[in-house]
């Protein structure tokens, strides 16, 4: 029992105590909010059926009185009285459950944000309302507060699951289908997600943030991101390395370079240091941490397409100074 | 000699196992097949266990690297997939063929050669599975081996195509036994031993064949299709060129949600065994027990789609799927219902075998009623693919399935082996194993709530998944060491273990009217069967006929329903030829792994094999073995 008692502490503590940022009882959007409150409902329902199951097996096994006889037309009572509990159970459930079938529809084709899934990081796209495309980004979705974003999702790779606890349940990115998914956040702040559908070696680490800003912040969020990156003119030794390097076959910083490699395709650095994070928002997007993973990203993400690249030590401080630009 | 005692040497030297390797190659024997089966889906229980013990051990804190993430993968896969496919399925079956015909009263299985291919081939392809690890070329893309994922662009390795091998082996062996355990139990009960007192346990072997009939066509077409996929360049999974990758899933699923069933089944026939004989009374509800076990495998053959609810199939077919989740809480209520009233009304005495069956209950419940809450679709959108599944999935596998399985390991061993386990290391076994999986398995949902999702090699600091894991990874030692308890246990009973008569428990099944060990005939004569629990009610069993021959393997055939006398049927005797086709299905599959041209000759081996098993030979018993 005493188990129980401590599990049970630990186990309010962390729901209330902590708010984990990838805990989906945050509840800070509108679907994952309706499904907390449903948990709810659901645990005071298993608590009940295990608290009550467990008294009448133990006291079934240990009562001492054995001596009154309970005939089996007692005991049929007893299975009518149970099924009849059960099913009376199952049917709240699956009306708590009905009430919240607000899933969003197929037949809409309108999307603002295109998500495709890679091996192991997250492709962005943002659209106008009339559908017009206008920039591509990755690892970090913005939205703005109070307003549905409807979200189209994809994969050309394998099967990866697009989650953020905090704001709704999670959809799968399938290759050769389209799914669509509603995001709606209540109020500002950075939410953690993660690929819930085992897609490969760097699985684990295949994380992204969706960050809620005011609509003027999203607003001039979204005007800088559609910007081309300004060359100049005689090039500086950090875009010479970006050009001339390996990066280039891989990473598009718009106005600068086009990405060569359509298999091993990384992410579009045209804003990089307007990130807050780097390597599917495994590390903090600082100069330590971007020097390391250039220099080493297979000691980092095993498994992972990117190369390590082997650069002087003028030239690595030359490109994370270029990167350190690109706001 | 008197002709009692010339009756029962000439069962003996008819059913006589043929000495040495080679003959050990040869046996047919239902007793001996069955306790193979149960010792290897043993062993692959406990190897698979040393897996999960070292995943626990990578994920015990963030950033270890005991395991790198291809390691990890691999590890994980082989876990899942050796404790489903090479310990749950082989394990219900190994009992099945070891105890049902004992408890129908019969002498052996109604086709014992299948029986022995069935478990070569069973065998090669646990071994193929777990020699792959070592070589680290295991399959590492998961136990369901989701597609694109699985195919050549993805995984260019070996380690997929020893995956489709060895399901494929389990397919195979599992189809042969399930068929040979359905026509056991329709056509070799004791004379008098109508479907309606048929014991429980036997029903839910018959439901479970018949389920492994139902469910493995799904994985077998699916398996060769992903082996077609990568072999010769089929496309039926590759959404660029026109395939589909939800199709996988539909046809692993139609087959992998009633394979838990396929497992707990069995499981909940044992508990429903064991808790009458301790509690000195019949099952109370036999009939809504068994019609029970009947609706859950029905209904589990509609509940697939739960396991996809995130993959954007339309709200209407979710819901369908959604409440037909939650229908199945109704059967498993009313049996754990006769469960508890059966206790309630009886006389418990505490031994380990009950101990696990009252275990099972309580963490069954528990693991039944996340069940129910990722039955539910928004729910489940949150928890789906996160350690709350882990945790729920091995509430009910571990304390659906192995408690259960281990408590029936107690209360027949001494069928098994004449002794008896000790009781007092088995209460230790149990309440370690109880309490290690809690607190190895309770945190994991917490750490769902948390967002971890499963299948992660490693985690980030930041996340604060930390202390939960390594209490988590605390509970799974602690786990382990309970298991190992079992192993000291059976080697502490084969040294200095109790003798225990034939019937130690006053059980009221026909298996324990005869010798433990059983010897091959099992039953000098066939017993006529007047009621449910047997030797609760008559004194002495009396034969159901006189004058079956001694000198071939003979059985009784009767009739499905009533259990009426039809027909004699003679069995064949011990044979190489089971081995011999069960190699060279062998050499098609693993050889299917690096060309497909070992599949043409396998083709011819299979040929000879098949050959050699069907040449006509004198009418069996005329000349005789050995």
């Amino acid at each position: 029992m005493l188990v129980w008692k401590g599990l049970a502490l630990i186990f309010f503590t962390l729901l209330y105590g902590c708010e984990g940022n990838q805990n989906f009882f945050a509840g800070k959007g509108p679907q994952a909010y309706e499904i907390v409150k449903l948990w709810w409902t659901l645990f005071a329902i298993a608590v009940f059926v295990t608290l009550t199951v467990s008294f009448f097996l133990v006291k079934g096994a240990i009562k001492s009185d054995r001596t009154k006889v309970i005939d089996d037309q007692a005991l049929g009572k007893g299975l009518v009285y149970g099924i009849a509990g059960t099913v009376s159970l199952l049917l709240l459930i699956i009306f708590s459950t009905l009430r919240l079938g607000h899933a969003p529809s197929h037949s809409q084709d309108s999307y603002e944000i295109k998500i495709v899934g890679k091996m192991w990081w997250w492709q962005v796209y943002y659209y106008d309302r009339k559908g017009k495309y206008l920039f591509e980004t990755a690892n970090e979705i913005v939205i703005p507060t109070n307003r549905s974003v409807r979200l189209k999702l994809l994969s050309d790779t394998v099967i990866h699951s697009f989650w953020v606890p905090a704001l709704a349940g999670k959809v799968d990115m399938l290759p050769g289908r389209e799914n669509y998914l509603v995001l709606k956040a209540n109020e500002e702040g950075e939410f953690r997600g993660q690929c819930a559908e085992f897609c490969g070696t760097q699985h684990a680490l295949m994380s992204f943030y969706v960050r809620a800003m005011a609509q003027d912040e999203y607003l001039k969020w979204k005007t800088n991101q559609m910007k081309s990156y300004n060359k100049i003119k005689k090039h500086s030794l950090g875009e010479r390395v970006f050009v001339n390097s390996n990066c280039v076959k891989c990473h598009t910083i718009r106005g600068l370079g086009t990405a060569s490699d359509k298999k091993l395709y990384g992410p579009d650095l045209t804003h990089l240091a307007s990130r807050s994070h780097i390597a599917a928002a495994t590390y903090p997007n600082n100069k330590g941490h971007l020097g390391g993973w250039i220099l080493d990203p297979q000691g980092a993400k095993p498994g992972n397409y990117m190369p390590a690249s082997a650069l002087s030590g003028k030239e690595l401080n030359a490109l994370l100074a270029f990167l350190g630009g690109l706001k | 000699m008197n002709p009692e005692e010339k009756k029962i040497q000439e069962l003996e030297d008819t059913w006589i196992n043929p000495p040495g390797f080679i003959g050990w190659l040869r046996i047919v024997n239902q007793t001996n097949i069955g306790i193979r089966y149960i010792n290897t889906s043993l062993i692959f229980f406990f190897m698979a266990g040393i897996l999960g013990v070292i995943m626990r051990a990578q994920l015990s804190s963030p950033g270890n690297e005991i395991v790198g993430p291809e390691m990890f993968n691999q590890i994980f896969t082989v876990h899942g997939t050796a404790m489903m496919f090479l310990f749950a399925i082989p394990m219900v079956e190994g009992l099945g063929a070891y105890i049902v015909p004992l408890m129908i009263g019969t002498r052996d299985l109604s086709f014992p050669r299948l029986s022995s291919f069935s478990y070569f081939v069973f065998l090669i392809g646990g071994i193929t599975l777990f020699g792959s690890l070592f070589l680290k070329v295991a399959p590492n893309a998961g136990w369901f081996d989701y597609v694109p994922l699985a195919l050549k662009e993805w995984s260019p390795g070996k380690n997929i195509d020893v995956y489709a091998t060895v399901i494929t082996f389990i397919e195979i062996s599992a189809l042969a036994a399930a068929v040979e355990l359905i026509v056991t139990i329709l056509k070799q009960r004791a004379p008098g031993m109508s479907m309606a007192r048929m014991p429980v346990f036997v029903w839910s072997i018959l439901v479970m064949a018949f389920m492994i009939v139902f469910a493995m066509p799904g994985v077998v077409v699916g398996s060769v299709m992903l082996a077609l996929d990568r072999l010769v360049g089929t496309v039926f999974f590759d959404a660029s060129v026109g395939g589909d990758s939800l199709l996988w899933q539909h046809l692993f699923w139609w087959f992998g949600h009633p394979e838990v069933y396929i497992a707990f089944l069995p499981a909940a026939g044992v508990v429903s065994t064991i808790i009458p004989v301790f509690c000195r009374r019949a099952l109370y509800g036999h009939t809504a027990v068994v019609l029970s076990m009947v609706a859950i495998g029905i209904i589990s053959f509609g509940l697939w789609v739960h396991h996809m609810f995130t993959t954007g199939i339309p709200d209407q077919a979710n819901a369908f799927f959604s409440v037909a989740s939650a229908m199945i809480a109704i059967p498993s209520g009313i049996q754990i219902y006769c469960w508890i009233a059966t206790l309630w009304t009886g006389k418990p005495k505490f031994s380990t075998a009950l101990l696990w069956c009252m275990g099972f209950v309580i963490v069954f419940v528990m693991g039944g009623l996340t069940g129910v809450m990722v039955a539910s679709v928004p729910f489940d959108k949150q928890t789906h693919d996160t350690y709350f599944v882990v945790a729920h999935f091995h509430y009910v596998l571990i304390g659906g399935v192995v408690f259960p399985l281990f408590g029936g390991v107690y209360y027949w061993w001494p069928k098994f082996t004449g002794k008896l386990l000790s009781e007092s290391l088995g209460k230790w076994n149990f309440w370690l194993v109880l309490i290690g999986f809690n607190i190895a398995f309770f945190p994991m949902h917490l750490l769902g709530f948390m967002g971890m999702p499963r299948r992660v090699y490693t985690y980030l600091e930041e996340m604060q998944w930390g202390p939960l894991n390594l209490l988590s990874s605390i509970g799974s030692y602690i786990l382990a060491i309970g298991f190992l308890l079992f192993i000291v246990n059976v080697v502490w009973t084969y040294l200095k273990g109790e003798r225990s008569g034939n019937n130690p428990w006053g059980a009221p099944t026909l298996e324990w009217a005869i010798e433990s060990p059983p010897r091959n005939y099992k039953f000098v004569e066939i017993p006529q069967v007047n009621s449910m629990n047997p030797l609760w009610d008559e004194e002495t069993l009396l034969p159901a006929t006189t004058g079956m021959r001694t000198d071939r393997r003979e059985v009784l055939i009767t009739e499905i329903l009533t259990g009426k006398i039809q027909a004699v049927e003679i069995l064949p005797t011990n044979t190489i030829w089971p081995l011999v086709l069960a190699v060279a299905t062998g050499v098609a599959f693993i050889g299917s792994i690096f060309s497909p041209w070992w599949f043409v000759i396998a083709f011819f081996l299979v040929f000879l094999a098949i050959t050699g098993w069907f040449w006509p030979s004198k009418p069996w018993g005329e000349g005789r073995d050995v």
